[in-house]
């Protein structure tokens, strides 16, 4: 345990000593108001930065949690592999895969998963 | 003894990093028939040295007042360290039993410091990246497990160690050769590497969400962009080529692994962003789930030979 909390504390000390190198090493320069406002092509910003947006990147972000909750639902399933019989295994095996292809083509069907609405 | 190996292998770590930008500058330039950094000392041998101290060298000033600002970075410099704790080496101390599972676990953390640095700048440009990025990511994530659990299947272990034992006779590129490309793709997407950059695809989206780093925070950034690459061939050769490790076949075929995910940057044109969401759930993953009932079947069926 001790190993792993020194490994991690070795890679906190190496981003530190980075950082403090840029921090001496660098030169310093006057701050103006040019330097500190967010990158725009030439001009000044002239909308908000959090734009709404559009709905696709939010429904895949959805349908991604269905399927990582199936995914944690998978990872068990090797060790059992390991224990239970066959005829056990294939039934759960194959409802598991069943499930996940139905859940996939139903959203598919009803259009979750193009593009453009 | 044990924190040595662990600092010996962070430093080869960073060399390598160092050394593959100039790999890539030179596949790169030599694919458009020019001949790249070839000036520096000895044949330009030292070019990332200086790249490295340049970056160093420029302004630093504090552009938020939030901590998360300076965090990000090195926290998405602090996860890629922690993916490389899994590299099966000689000097290896720690044997998880559960290493495939702290692998995926780490992998999917990888979203996490790209949200925090792409909120934090405060920048329609790297907002309008994040969410091309998250999503791209997310949707991959599925497929790279779905990929890993065929392996975990056959294997029925999460140990590296099984992946050499059981490829002792034949690789498992001759039985899974379709699986070789589909994990190629969804690992250049995970990484986001030039067929898939949509990130800082097109113009508009100047350079995705590192567009308000510079100077050390950017340094971050770039070692654990070319890190992740590292091991991501590293992946691609424990899984494929099952060479034990520690030989010179591994690493000549890691060596073919890298040059190959360089080189495709120098040949495809990116693609759309609506076809590759349609290449990842209409028709990646449908194939993939069809391809897992067909491998348990075929496992299945050699277990019962067996009998």
């Amino acid at each position: 345990m001790s190993m792993y909390f020194m490994f991690m504390t070795f890679i906190m000390l190496i981003s530190y000593i980075i950082y403090n190198l840029n921090k001496y090493l660098s030169m310093n320069k006057k701050i103006n108001l040019e330097k500190k406002i967010p990158f725009e092509c030439g001009f000044n910003p002239i909308s908000k930065f959090n734009l709404p947006f559009s709905m696709p990147f939010f429904l895949i972000s959805l349908l991604f949690l269905i399927f990582d909750i199936e995914i944690t639902m998978l990872i068990p399933m090797i060790m059992y592999l390991k224990y239970l019989n066959f005829l056990i295994m294939i039934i759960i095996i194959f409802l598991f895969l069943y499930m996940m292809l139905t859940t996939l083509i139903m959203e598919w069907m009803l259009g979750y998963l193009h593009w453009m609405f | 003894m044990f924190i040595f190996s662990y600092v010996l292998l962070m430093i080869m770590v960073m060399l390598s990093v160092a050394f593959l930008t100039l790999f890539e500058r030179k596949i790169l330039s030599y694919m458009q028939c020019r001949k790249g950094p070839n000036k520096l000392l000895f044949k330009g041998l030292f070019q990332p040295f200086s790249d490295m101290l340049k970056l160093i060298f420029k302004e630093m000033f504090y552009l938020s007042l939030n901590k998360m600002f300076y965090l990000g970075p090195m926290f998405m410099f602090y996860i890629s360290c922690l993916l490389w704790l899994v590299y099966p080496w000689i000097y290896m101390n720690n044997n998880m039993m559960y290493m495939m599972v702290y692998m995926l676990f780490i992998m999917s953390l990888n979203v996490y410091p790209i949200l925090i640095i792409s909120w934090i700048s405060m920048n329609n440009y790297s907002m309008m990246g994040l969410m091309r990025l998250i999503s791209q990511m997310i949707s991959f994530e599925v497929l790279i497990f779905l990929i890993f659990f065929m392996f975990l299947m056959i294997i029925e272990d999460f140990k590296f160690i099984k992946l050499f034992i059981y490829q002792m006779d034949s690789f498992f590129i001759i039985m899974y050769f379709p699986l070789y490309f589909m994990l190629l793709i969804s690992l250049l997407i995970d990484l986001n590497r030039v067929p898939f950059d949509l990130i800082e695809g097109e113009s508009e989206l100047v350079s995705g969400f590192n567009l308000e780093y510079y100077s050390s925070l950017f340094i971050y950034i770039f070692l654990s962009e070319y890190m992740n690459l590292l091991f991501m061939s590293m992946i691609l050769t424990i899984f494929f080529f099952g060479f034990y490790y520690w030989t010179i076949m591994f690493n000549l075929f890691y060596l073919m692994n890298l040059f190959l995910m360089v080189m495709i940057r120098g040949v495809l044109a990116r693609i759309r962003y609506d076809c590759l969401m349609y290449m990842c759930w209409m028709e990646m993953l449908v194939l993939m789930l069809f391809y897992l009932i067909y491998f348990y079947l075929i496992k299945e069926f050699i277990m019962l030979l067996n009998f």
